[in-house]
């Protein structure tokens, strides 16, 4: 990579320094929300450890950082801390990690949404819930309300957990692997929809 | 010269400045640290500001300008709604301005007079020539829309500063707690002024003030406790509160402002509120007796705190401390209530009229040239701030799509991708709108601009990314790109008018208030956006192939959508689900055989595309994609 102010040939690709003359380089598109942040590509992270490297990154990329360093270290110091806010607001909620990680391996289940054909076991589980919550009602309706909300929440955390472990597994997968994985991940959206719902509501 | 940090507020403002390692705020040639926020014109053209301006407000009420922070990006119809000014307001463009002292000056006019006061005094503080630049941090209440922050940022243009950064009014308020008390831990600002109140959660640790949530109600203040006791107070006068003239309104909120202020101090205050017969209403009011008729009011801070909470991910006894800001915070009434909402005592041991302006002076420090030169003894300081409000864009059938959520951490840059609607459309309108409601018109629109120049292609064809990007001052920009030509469109979002505070706080209340409503409303729209989709290329294919209908099919396909068009205009959106389905279910032969045809006959590629692009029952379509 060639420094844009000095044109020293920088020996570290992907440096954010150059290391001749200290100016601001622009951020490598092809780092991962992962590396940016120094983290392993894995689904298994610990969040303070997630926001803790966030908050020292942003602490030397911040536009406050280069007020007085001209415009073009300013715009890409922008550029920088967009990205660290990007990259920790994906790798930090553990669902759009795992999308996230997904998308890696060549499943974006945001781009399947709609064609991905959910379990016909799941969609049965949900009817019967989504029947339940359209029943809710009388005095005790709260009471009903939080049972079903802790219920969905504990199948949510049950698949997450399986999700994870799928994503952290290591060697090769099958496509038949992926596909799990990739309906999983769709489900998890789905009950994620229905807790919201069920929030909105109240 | 070293630069400074401005409380540029609705009633009064501040200068403070690090001096020495720590911040200070700048006295007037009187030893006055405050600058009331008043500005008078005379019919000569001469200007005052401050006090001697304050002053003259009795004597000329029409040319003493006050509180002209509430007119900042706003209109004229906007202001009048409100029933905010007494002033004469003048809209021809896009600007409002007031008339007064024999002229015409805009709000931001008016404000850049203050700051102009302010600067004098801090260059006579610390030295400086006239024409030399100085260097400033201006706060911003973290309700504040675009509009507003830009109305903001040119009054500090017009007064001759370089505006470094526009602040958060809680997020400065942290900042001149933790470094003074050199904290780390999980804080709220509790932020109560004379008329709006904002709530920030904040994580301070490793050196960095991180803002996780932040939340408000705009149209709640300390003058909405007096409003409270005065209602009451004509209640039991026996005054009709219809028909009782305004002055004697006045008068009872003039007493009840009166009573607050004196049971601060003591237990018990005596009322007298004189009556329009000659008579007058005595009584005794207790602190108890008081807290019971503005309870409500208290109550209203509760939402908005919990919400802020909730959004933080913090537990209400994760709290490391509560910091008090704003006048009204003085109130043993509303400590006592944080206390109770928090489950404790809050800090109020930094001034709560100067912490803002400290925070600003602290925050002007800390972005000063160097960090060698920073004069901070407490060093290296970062603070990461959130947007207030959702951003989004107009999608199908009149419904918000949020882009950027609120109390994302900014900078921020999202995307989104929409497809053409219709065959051919060279097009599409882009609505920006500000708000977190689930339909456009109960949104803030900020700004709409037409991308033009998109070759022209079957529906679904063209795809136009639409990306927003708000910068560490809060201020958005948008722009949107077809992307297989790569035409492309930038505004900088400078809307005509601003959101008012007023609509802020309908739409957020509202919000909580319609949460289901809108969750049915959407859904009706979205059903009704579906059978559109199916409906549309149907009816246009069967006129163009009648042929491949049999008469029997026809007659069913017919029936169908005759129901589906009456059940359109209902509300019940499981029926439209319903009937979308069914008729695609009985028009699928007659889709399979125009495809059959359309191969034999060879169609190019891309008619093919249109007509797969047509039967596919895709997820959407001319809406927005992830």
């Amino acid at each position: 990579m060639t420094c844009w102010q000095c044109g020293a040939e920088s020996a570290e690709p992907g440096a954010v320094f150059c290391s001749a003359c200290d100016a601001l380089q622009p951020p490598d598109p092809s780092v991962d929300h992962f590396a940016r942040l120094g983290l392993p590509r894995r689904f298994e992270q610990d969040e303070a450890d997630v926001t803790a490297r966030h908050r020292a990154l942003q602490r030397k990329l911040h536009p406050d950082r280069f007020v007085s360093r001209g415009d073009r270290m300013r715009m890409l110091s922008l550029q920088h801390a967009t990205s660290l806010n990007d990259a920790v607001r994906i790798v930090r909620d553990p669902l759009s990690r795992a999308d996230y990680l997904l998308a890696l391996l060549g499943r974006d289940p945001t781009a399947e949404e709609g064609t991905l054909k959910l379990e016909p076991a799941f969609l049965m589980e949900v009817f019967e819930l989504r029947e339940a919550i359209g029943e809710l009602s009388g005095i005790d309706a709260h009471v009903e309300r939080g049972r079903i909300e802790r219920t969905i929440a504990a199948r949510y955390e049950e698949k997450l957990g399986a999700l994870g472990r799928g994503l952290d597994a290591d060697g090769e997968r099958t496509d038949g692997e992926l596909d799990a994985l990739a309906q999983l991940a769709a489900q998890l959206r789905y009950l994620k929809n229905i807790l919201r719902e069920l929030h909105a509501v109240e | 010269m070293k630069a400074i940090g401005i409380d540029l507020g609705t009633t009064n403002s501040l200068v403070a400045v690090v001096v020495d390692g720590s911040a200070r705020a700048l006295p007037d040639d009187e030893g006055r640290v405050i600058l009331p926020s008043a500005v008078a014109y005379a019919d000569d053209g001469s200007v005052e500001v401050g006090y001697t301006a304050r002053a003259r407000a009795a004597e000329r009420p029409r040319d003493t300008l006050l509180s002209v922070k509430r007119l900042m990006g706003r209109t004229k119809a906007e202001a009048d709604a409100e029933g905010l000014s007494t002033y004469t307001l003048i809209q021809d463009g896009p600007v409002v301005r007031i008339a007064a002292g024999g002229g015409e000056h805009t709000p931001i006019e008016v404000s850049a007079e203050i700051l102009r006061a302010l600067a004098a005094r801090a260059r006579t503080a610390m030295g400086g020539a006239e024409g030399e630049p100085l260097r400033a941090v201006i706060t911003v209440p973290a309700y504040f829309d675009d509009t507003q922050r830009q109305a903001t940022r040119q009054a500090g243009v017009l007064a001759g500063l370089d505006v470094m950064r526009l602040l958060n009014e809680p997020t400065a308020a942290a900042l001149a707690y933790g470094l003074d008390k050199q904290k780390e831990g999980r804080f709220a600002v509790f932020d109560l002024g004379g008329g709006t109140f904002d709530i920030s959660v904040l994580h301070l640790i490793d050196g960095v003030f991180e803002v996780l949530a932040t939340g408000g109600d705009t149209q709640l203040g300390g003058d909405d406790f007096d409003r409270a006791l005065a209602l009451a107070l004509l209640a039991e006068a026996g005054v009709d509160i219809e028909t009782t003239d305004a002055g004697l309104r006045r008068r009872a909120i003039q007493a009840a402002e009166a009573a607050k202020i004196a049971l601060t101090d003591t237990f018990e205050v005596t009322i007298e509120l004189p009556l329009p017969d000659g008579g007058a209403h005595r009584r005794l009011l207790s602190r108890d007796q008081y807290l019971t008729y503005v309870r409500p009011v208290l109550d209203r801070v509760a939402r908005p705190c919990k919400r802020a909470l909730a959004d933080a991910g913090v537990r209400a006894d994760e709290l490391d401390g509560v910091v008090l800001v704003g006048g009204s915070t003085r109130s043993p009434f509303v400590q006592r209530y944080v206390a109770e909402l928090f489950g404790q005592r809050p800090l109020g041991d930094i001034d709560p009229d100067r912490v803002v302006a400290l925070g600003a002076a602290s925050q002007a420090d800390l972005l000063s040239i160097d960090s060698e030169l920073r004069l901070l003894d407490h060093g290296d300081v970062l603070l990461l701030d959130v947007t207030p409000l959702s951003l989004g864009l107009e999608t199908m059938g009149g419904l918000a799509e949020k882009v950027i959520p609120r109390n994302s951490q900014i900078p921020a840059s999202r995307a989104q991708e929409f497809t053409t609607f219709q065959d051919g459309q060279t097009g599409m309108d882009i609505h920006v709108v500000q708000g977190e409601r689930e339909l456009v018109d109960d949104c803030r629109s900020l700004a709409r601009f037409r991308l033009t120049g998109i070759p022209p292609r079957p529906a679904g064809a063209a795809r136009v990314r639409v990306t927003f990007q708000v910068d560490a001052d809060g201020i958005l920009r948008v722009s949107a790109r077809e992307t297989s030509t790569g035409v492309e469109q930038a505004i900088e979002v400078q809307p005509s008018h601003g959101l008012t505070d007023a609509e802020v706080e309908t739409m957020l209340q509202a919000s909580l208030d319609h949460a289901e409503d809108d969750v049915m409303a959407r859904m009706l729209r979205t059903a009704q956006v579906e059978a559109e989709r199916v409906l549309m290329p149907l009816t246009k294919a069967m006129e163009a192939d009648a042929d491949l209908l049999t008469e029997d099919e026809a007659a069913v396909i017919g029936e169908v959508i005759a129901d589906l068009r009456a059940a359109m205009k209902g509300d019940d959106h499981r029926k439209v689900q319903d009937l979308t389905e069914t008729l695609d279910k009985v028009s699928g032969g007659f889709a399979q055989r125009r495809m059959e045809r359309a191969l034999q006959q060879g169609l190019k590629d891309v008619e093919v595309d249109k007509l797969e692009a047509e039967m596919a029952d895709a997820p959407v379509g001319g809406g927005a994609h992830d």
